[in-house]
C-alpha cells in the first residue's frame, strides 16, 4: 500500500525514477528478462509512483527526478492523466465521511488541550483508533451495500426482456453462469449446490424451480448462510418449462466473497397476498 | 530498421535456449517481453522494435557463440540489449528536442473523465465498489480502509494490488479505447 513501501518497492521505485547504482539496475532489468511476474509488480509500483506524483505525495528529490527522468514519452503523461482523472472521480463520486467523524474530532481535540496522564491518553487513542476503524468498514459495507441492491434490482429488472428459451437460459456461457436450484425441502442430498467462480464469470443465473403452487408474481430476497439480508428483488415472473415453474433470479458477483448463501422466494397471488416459498441455499466458492 | 530474423537462425537460437522446444519457446516469450518492458523503463518511444533490433542480433551471432557460451543465455541478450539501448541514445542525441512534456493537460484530463465515468459503469458492482474504495481518503484513512478492505475481502495485500492493479488496466483499456472513438468522431 501507498504509505507502507516496503524495501523491494522502494528499489523498484527507484528504477523508475532512474536512481538506482548499475548494479541494483542490471539486477532488475535481469529480472524483466527471467521472471514473467516481475513486470506486473514493476507495473504496479509504476500506477504507485504516478498517484503519488499526482496527489503530491512525492518528495522534493523525486518529484524532480519523475520530471527529468520519468516524464520522457507521451504514453506516460497519458498515464498521468488517467491517474489524475481516476483522483478526480474517486473524490466526486465517493460519499463523505459521516458526520460522527466530527464528534470525534471534537473529544480527541478536548483531550488534546486538556493533558491527562500519558497513559489515560493513549488508551483512549487507541479505543478511538478502533472505533475509527470500525467506522470506516462499516461507511464501505453500508456504500457497497447499497450499490448491489441498486445492481441486483437493474440486473433482474432487465432480465425480463429477455425472451429467449428456458433451453438456452439453462446453459451458461462465458460470463454466465447457469444452475438450477431445488428449495431445501426438495432436494435429497444435504449438500449445497456449489457455484464455482472462474475468471470472467460476472453473474450467477439461477433458476429456481417452484414445486407449491401458482403465484402471480414472485419477491426473492438473497441472504448470507446466516439469514442476513443482502439484497431483494421484487414482481419476478414464473416461467414454465414442460410442466416445470422456474422464477430465474440473477445474481452480479464480484461484491460477494466465497461462502454460503441463500434466496428465500416468496410467492404473491392475485390479491397480493404473500406466502413463505421456501429457501434456495447454494455455496459460491473459488478454484 | 530492418529485421532479418531468418527461420534458421530463430530455430537455432531457440534450441540454444533450450533443448526442448516448448520450454525454448516460453523462454524466448517471456525474454522478449521483458526486453520490451527494459526499453519501455528506460524511457524509450520505441522499446517494441528495440526489443526486437536485441532479439535480431543475438540470432545472428548465435551460430557462432552457442558451443563458446557459458552461463545463462539471458544474460547475453541483456548485454545486447544494453548494446542496443546505447545506440539508441545515441541516436537520440542528434534528433531534435522533443517539446517539453506538460505532465497535466487540463483538456486531456477532462475528456478523459468523461470516458471514465462511462467505463465505471461496465465494471461490475463488486468492482466498482472496490477501486472507489481502494483509492480514496487520504494519508491515515486510507491506510485504515485498506486494512478494512483487505479484511472485508479476506486478502492478503499482495493480492489486493494485483486485483486492484487488474481493474485499473480494464478502466485504462477502456478509457484508452473510448478517447481513440472520441478523436475518430
Amino acid at each position: 500500500m501507498t504509505q507502507v513501501r516496503d524495501e523491494k518497492q522502494d528499489i523498484l521505485r527507484k528504477y523508475l525514477l532512474h536512481d538506482l547504482a548499475d548494479s541494483e539496475e542490471e539486477q532488475i532489468e535481469c529480472s524483466l528478462l527471467t521472471d514473467k511476474d516481475f513486470s506486473r509488480r514493476l507495473a504496479i509500483a509504476q500506477d504507485d509512483l504516478i498517484d503519488d506524483f499526482v496527489s503530491a505525495r512525492l518528495t522534493k528529490h523525486e518529484a524532480e527526478r519523475f520530471h527529468n527522468h520519468f516524464l520522457t514519452t507521451p504514453e506516460r503523461v497519458q498515464k498521468v492523466n488517467f491517474a489524475t482523472a481516476l483522483n478526480k472521480y474517486v473524490v466526486n463520486k465517493t460519499p463523505p465521511p459521516p458526520t460522527k467523524v466530527g464528534a470525534l474530532e471534537k473529544v480527541l481535540t478536548f483531550f488534546r488541550t486538556h493533558p491527562l496522564k500519558t497513559a489515560f491518553s493513549m488508551a483512549l487513542l487507541l479505543i478511538v483508533s478502533a472505533s475509527l476503524l470500525i467506522m470506516f468498514r462499516t461507511d464501505w459495507l453500508q456504500f457497497g451495500q447499497n450499490q448491489f441492491q441498486q445492481e441486483f434490482v437493474r440486473i433482474n429488472r432487465a432480465q425480463e426482456s429477455d425472451h429467449r428459451s428456458l433451453f438456452e437460459l439453462k446453459r451458461s456461457t462465458a460470463n454466465t453462469l447457469a444452475m438450477i436450484l431445488r428449495d431445501n425441502l426438495v432436494r435429497e442430498d444435504g449438500d449445497l449446490r456449489e457455484v464455482e467462480l472462474t475468471g470472467g464469470v460476472t453473474q450467477v443465473r439461477l433458476l429456481l424451480e417452484v414445486t407449491s403452487g401458482s403465484y402471480d408474481r414472485y419477491n426473492a430476497i438473497l441472504q448470507k448462510g446466516d439469514g442476513e439480508n443482502l439484497a431483494s428483488v421484487e414482481g419476478l415472473k414464473a416461467r414454465n418449462d414442460d410442466g416445470a415453474e422456474f422464477v430465474i433470479v440473477i445474481v452480479p458477483l464480484g461484491f460477494l466473497a466465497p461462502g454460503d448463501y441463500q434466496l428465500r422466494l416468496l410467492g404473491i397471488d392475485s390479491a397480493g397476498r404473500s406466502s413463505d416459498l421456501g429457501l434456495y441455499p447454494f455455496q459460491m466458492t473459488t478454484k | 530498421m530492418k529485421h532479418v530474423l531468418t527461420k534458421s537462425n530463430f530455430d537455432c537460437m531457440l534450441e540454444w535456449l533450450d533443448a526442448n522446444r516448448a520450454k525454448a519457446g516460453e523462454k524466448y516469450e517471456v525474454i522478449r517481453n521483458g526486453l520490451i518492458d527494459m526499453f519501455y523503463y528506460k524511457g524509450c518511444v520505441t522499446s517494441e522494435d528495440l526489443a526486437d533490433e536485441t532479439i535480431d542480433r543475438v540470432s545472428r551471432r548465435v551460430v557462432e557463440i552457442k558451443d563458446s557460451y557459458s552461463g545463462d543465455p539471458t544474460r547475453y541478450f541483456y548485454g545486447v540489449g544494453k548494446r542496443v539501448y546505447k545506440e539508441y541514445l545515441k541516436r537520440k542525441q542528434h534528433e531534435p528536442l522533443p517539446a517539453l512534456l506538460e505532465a497535466t493537460q487540463v483538456e486531456d484530463v477532462e475528456q478523459q473523465y468523461e470516458c471514465l465515468d462511462q467505463c465505471m459503469s461496465e465494471l461490475t458492482v463488486g468492482n466498482r465498489t472496490l477501486i472507489l474504495q481502494y483509492y480514496s481518503e487520504r494519508k491515515q484513512a486510507k491506510i485504515n480502509k485498506r486494512r478494512a478492505i483487505l479484511e472485508m475481502l479476506n486478502l492478503k495485500p499482495s493480492a489486493l494490488r494485483v486485483r486492484v492493479f487488474r481493474i485499473r488496466q480494464t478502466l485504462e483499456r477502456c478509457v484508452g479505447n473510448c478517447m481513440e472513438l472520441r478523436e475518430e468522431s
